[in-house]
């Protein structure tokens, strides 16, 4: 425990030169400036969903007590709403934020919507959409992106205006793939590109919304995921990409799955043109990536019970 | 399950109860209710402890209902440890969100993880008879009434 705790201390993220293969390596390190949670705190239980806003603010999803919690940039609590149920600004699994100018908006993975709250976490509606939703994003530029999850239409960015209305769509599947195979992360570049990591497929794939597909990568030899039989359905087993996130700059970061050297530890850089530039290792496994407006990382630690704030320092 | 087999897990369990900080009330029979962390946030296992501890009747819960929470801890460090303060933690949110009032007991000597499957599961056992019955997850007709029954008897 000594030593894990050294290691979380001192934040070390170690450059995997032989996963960067032929490119240029960019040595950088994480300097964890906060730490909210653990297992001597009663902040968080197993968090899921985060966003940040302009003032330095962090709202958290917690599937295990059905809230979001509203902390300050020192990381205290500042406010906490919702509890478990499906009437309004209830939840039953909640899983993913984002924060647009006085709104914040809880995705729950079963509702067919946005849970919409204010900024001081007063509930005050919710956005009916056509599906399910994978993942939600704030849009540089004001607005919304949301991944729908919809039987009859697979593959599908949703832009909506704060109010909820369909501005826009990018879709990056005609059909299904397969059971699962479509499931992505989203990531949003200040100049408006779209990143969709996928979830069951070695892929990250870059989108403008003018020219269309720009590239598509893959980080560990284009392996396509085995599968298993669960009742009639062929299940994927392996993970690839748990998550991405893009900074101010345009780089853009994926979380490596199970297919990683260091499962849901491993973060390849990328950058605009898709080139692999570094490899960090994440202290913990986590399951997401989060930059604010600054560039601080924000990723989970002690198996959810703690959110852990890092400066990441390119050499 | 034969006798032999079944005595011989009464007294694996026996054991194993010792070393788990008020798992068992001084009686000769008892339900435990064996969950493991992994489980919280999965639905249908959440589901199943929730529907027992709702069905059962509450006289039927005070006479022996026990969870008991088993979780990974590689190096051993029990309950003092992060492995052990992180189950501990994980189960009041979870107990918490859902209004759950339950005797819990941890396994911090990781007595009974051998016996975790792939889901949670109730244990009947007859300490005095030396009988044992699992009765996995999900929760089948008639087997709320059958740990009523068992534990009122």
């Amino acid at each position: 425990m000594r030593r894990n705790a050294r290691i979380i201390r001192t934040a070390v993220a170690a450059l995997l030169a032989a996963a960067v293969p032929g490119g240029a390596q960019t040595a950088v390190r994480l300097e964890e400036v906060l730490s909210i949670g653990g297992p001597a705190s009663e902040a968080l239980f197993q968090w899921t969903g985060l966003a940040t806003d302009d003032q330095g603010a962090l709202y958290v999803l917690d599937a295990m007590d059905f809230a979001v919690k509203k902390f300050d940039a020192r990381g205290r609590l500042l406010n906490k709403a919702g509890r478990r149920g499906q009437g309004p600004g209830e939840f039953t699994t909640p899983r993913w934020l984002a924060v647009d100018g006085e709104n914040v908006y809880a995705v729950d993975q079963s509702v067919a919507g946005l849970l919409v709250f204010d900024r001081d976490l007063v509930y005050l509606k919710t956005i009916p959409l056509p599906g399910l939703v994978e993942a939600v994003e704030a849009r540089p530029g004001g607005g919304l992106a949301v991944v729908v999850s919809a039987f009859d239409a697979p593959g599908r960015v949703l832009f909506l205006d704060p109010d909820g209305r369909t501005a826009g769509e990018l879709r990056y599947r005609e059909k299904r793939e397969g059971f699962l195979l479509d499931t992505v992360s989203l990531a949003l570049a200040p100049g408006g590109a779209v990143y969709l990591g996928f979830l069951f497929q070695d892929r990250i794939e870059r989108w403008d919304l003018s020219a269309g597909r720009s590239w598509s990568r893959s980080l560990f030899g284009g392996k396509a995921s085995e599968t298993t039989n669960v009742r009639g359905f062929a299940l994927p087993k392996d993970t690839f990409i748990l998550d991405i996130a893009v900074d101010s700059l345009g780089r853009v970061y994926a979380l490596g799955g199970k297919q990683a050297r260091n499962r849901a530890r491993d973060v390849f850089v990328l950058d605009a043109s898709g080139a692999l530039t570094a490899v960090l290792t994440l202290p913990q496994p986590s399951h997401c990536l989060h930059f604010d407006s600054r560039d601080f990382l924000y990723v989970r630690a002690e198996e959810g019970t703690a959110l852990k704030k890092f400066r990441l320092v390119f050499d | 399950m034969n006798r032999a087999r079944a005595v011989g897990l009464a007294l694996l369990l026996s054991a194993a109860a010792a070393s788990a900080q008020d798992a068992f009330p001084g009686r000769g029979r008892t339900v435990f209710l064996l969950v493991d962390t992994d489980y919280l946030l999965c639905a249908p296992c959440s589901a199943w402890l929730e529907d027992l501890a709702r069905l059962l009747p509450p006289p039927a819960r005070a006479a022996g209902l026990r969870v008991i929470v088993t979780y990974r801890d590689p190096e051993g460090e029990g309950a003092g440890g992060r492995r052990g303060q992180i189950a501990r933690l994980q189960w009041r949110g979870f107990a918490g969100g859902r209004s759950l009032d339950l005797p819990v007991a941890f396994d911090d000597g990781r007595a009974f993880h051998e016996l975790v499957t792939s889901g949670p599961a109730a244990w009947l056992l007859d300490f005095e008879l030396g009988t044992v019955r699992k009765i996995p997850s999900p929760l089948r007709a008639g087997e709320v009434a059958e740990i009523a029954a068992f534990l009122l008897r």
